[in-house]
């Protein structure tokens, strides 16, 4: 399983969570969203937009369990 | 004509004259009109003058529209629900603790944007007084009890790793007078409005006194202000016209936005059950808010900006016994300082919400899930919206029902470790308790 996280003012949160690695820069999700992920390995770092504010792209990381 | 009378002419003649060259040197060469005797740059001096941001003050830009309570009613409104609750509530001390409800209505959902704020600075320019230089009529160093500076232009800078903008001027303000902007640039002037008119008399001894009126219809102008702004740097350049010296605290009053992160803020609304003579709270239903707060990714401490300040200093290195300026021999010193200053501070900036759970082992906190994929944090808007939940989640928790139920509030779950939390996993598995979502 893949997981998308986000990290703000110290606090990291998931996302997204997928069976596959789908994640590109310049997807959208749902940034409020706080699921729960026991993602270990970083996989990489992509940018993505938040639904809430598509104008800003933020950074996100990509880990795997 | 005799020859008497054309000499007698050519006399008055040339007495016209060399009158004219008097007044025409004593225009030139003793008057108010002049800026100086005589002015030269002299050098580069770093030392001269000094700038601090003094104080500060960063305020949210926005209003909460938080519910009303009973004292923002209108009279009438007042009256019929002060009556309401004297017939709900006739214990004196229920009536007083209803009396400062708040009441959310449900098309009043708040918004608010945690990322906007005013910023006020203030700043100290000062300028080296050294006394010791004094030497009697004479000086050994660079400093007069006259010197002024003339000319400043100085810079903030917020670093791009902030995700901090400027995007407003609103105020500016000098010992000199005020000026509201409320643009992205100026040029503006600090005048005095009334008209003013500098007389000279000049005493010419002898036979007799040449009265002079300057007349000057001047207009005292103390400052011309030129200001900036752009994503990242405010700029401000000020002169002082004669006699004005710039030194002293400038206010600086700017709207700036951080960039935003959407989060979801949980606002319960509880409604009182009377037991046993005393009132209980329950929640009866969650609302949810959507609010925006600054997007870093840490939470520095402090942050930090980067002052630029370039000089003119004026000093006068004689004729500075008078306060009159055009009998000053003048010397222009240069100079300019760049440093790092702390803009404002962690607390200043930092939304302060609340969430429960636990920080026993891991920290692991308290989520709620509206349908399946869709899990938010928890999260309060103040303390005491938390504690009051948390309570009612104890309370809960240990009163009659089925141990394994899980605990819902209307369609929404509440999950922790990625289940749903039970009345025995709450009462027996953990000790929650309220905390703050960002920092310690």
């Amino acid at each position: 399983m893949y997981f998308l996280v986000v990290k703000n003012l110290g606090v990291e949160r998931c996302v997204d969570r997928n069976e596959e690695d789908v994640y590109l820069d310049g997807m959208s999700f749902d940034c409020r969203l706080d699921l729960d992920c026991p993602g270990k390995e970083f996989i990489r770092e992509i940018e993505i937009t938040c639904n809430e504010l598509p104008g800003e792209r933020i950074k996100a990381r990509v880990f795997r369990d | 004509m005799t020859d008497t009378d054309i000499k007698s002419h050519i006399m008055k003649k040339a007495s016209l004259v060399l009158s004219g060259l008097v007044v025409l040197f004593l225009l030139t060469g003793c008057t108010s009109l002049k800026r100086y005797s005589s002015a030269t740059y002299k050098a580069v001096d770093n030392t001269l003058v000094e700038m601090d941001l003094f104080g500060y003050q960063l305020i949210p830009s926005g209003i909460f529209p938080a519910g009303k309570n009973l004292w923002e009613l209108s009279a009438s409104a007042q009256t019929r629900l002060i009556q309401i609750l004297d017939a709900r509530y006739p214990d004196n001390t229920q009536f007083i603790h209803a009396l400062n409800h708040e009441y959310l209505t449900e098309e009043a959902v708040p918004c608010y944007d945690y990322t906007r704020k005013k910023l006020r600075m203030v700043f100290t320019i000062s300028k080296k007084r050294n006394y010791t230089v004094l030497k009697g009529n004479s000086l050994s160093g660079n400093f007069s009890p006259a010197d002024r500076i003339e000319y400043l232009k100085f810079s903030l800078k917020i670093p791009d790793n902030y995700n901090l903008r400027f995007t407003e001027w609103n105020r500016y303000a000098t010992e000199y007078g005020e000026i509201e902007i409320g643009d992205i640039s100026f040029t503006r002037s600090l005048d005095l409005e009334a008209e003013a008119s500098a007389t000279g008399q000049v005493d010419l001894g002898g036979t007799g006194s040449l009265g002079r009126s300057e007349g000057q219809e001047i207009k005292s102008r103390y400052l011309k202000l030129n200001g900036s702004i752009s994503k990242n740097t405010i700029e401000i350049e000020e002169e002082g016209t004669r006699e004005i010296d710039l030194t002293g605290n400038v206010i600086v009053d700017v709207s700036v936005e951080f960039s935003a992160f959407p989060e979801r803020i949980t606002i319960p609304l509880f409604s009182l059950k009377a037991r046993t003579g005393e009132d209980t709270s329950r929640v009866a239903a969650l609302q949810f808010m959507d609010v925006l707060v600054p997007r870093m990714e840490e939470v520095p401490d402090t942050i930090r900006a980067i002052l630029e300040l370039d000089y003119i200093y004026r000093h006068v290195r004689s004729g500075w016994k008078t306060y009159q300026e055009w009998d000053d021999h003048v010397e222009y010193y240069t100079g300019s300082i760049r440093k790092e200053i702390p803009l404002f501070h962690r607390e200043d900036y930092l939304p302060v919400f609340y969430c429960i759970g636990t920080d026993r082992g891991e920290r692991r906190t308290v989520k709620i899930r509206s349908a399946p994929g869709q899990t938010y944090p928890l999260q309060f808007r103040s303390y005491s919206d938390a504690s009051r939940f948390s309570d009612w989640l104890t309370d809960y928790s240990a009163s009659a029902g089925t141990a394994g139920d899980e605990i819902t509030i209307g369609k929404d779950t509440l999950v922790l470790d990625g289940i749903p939390l039970t009345r025995d996993r709450v009462a027996r598995g953990y000790r929650l308790k309220v905390m703050p979502v960002y920092g310690d």
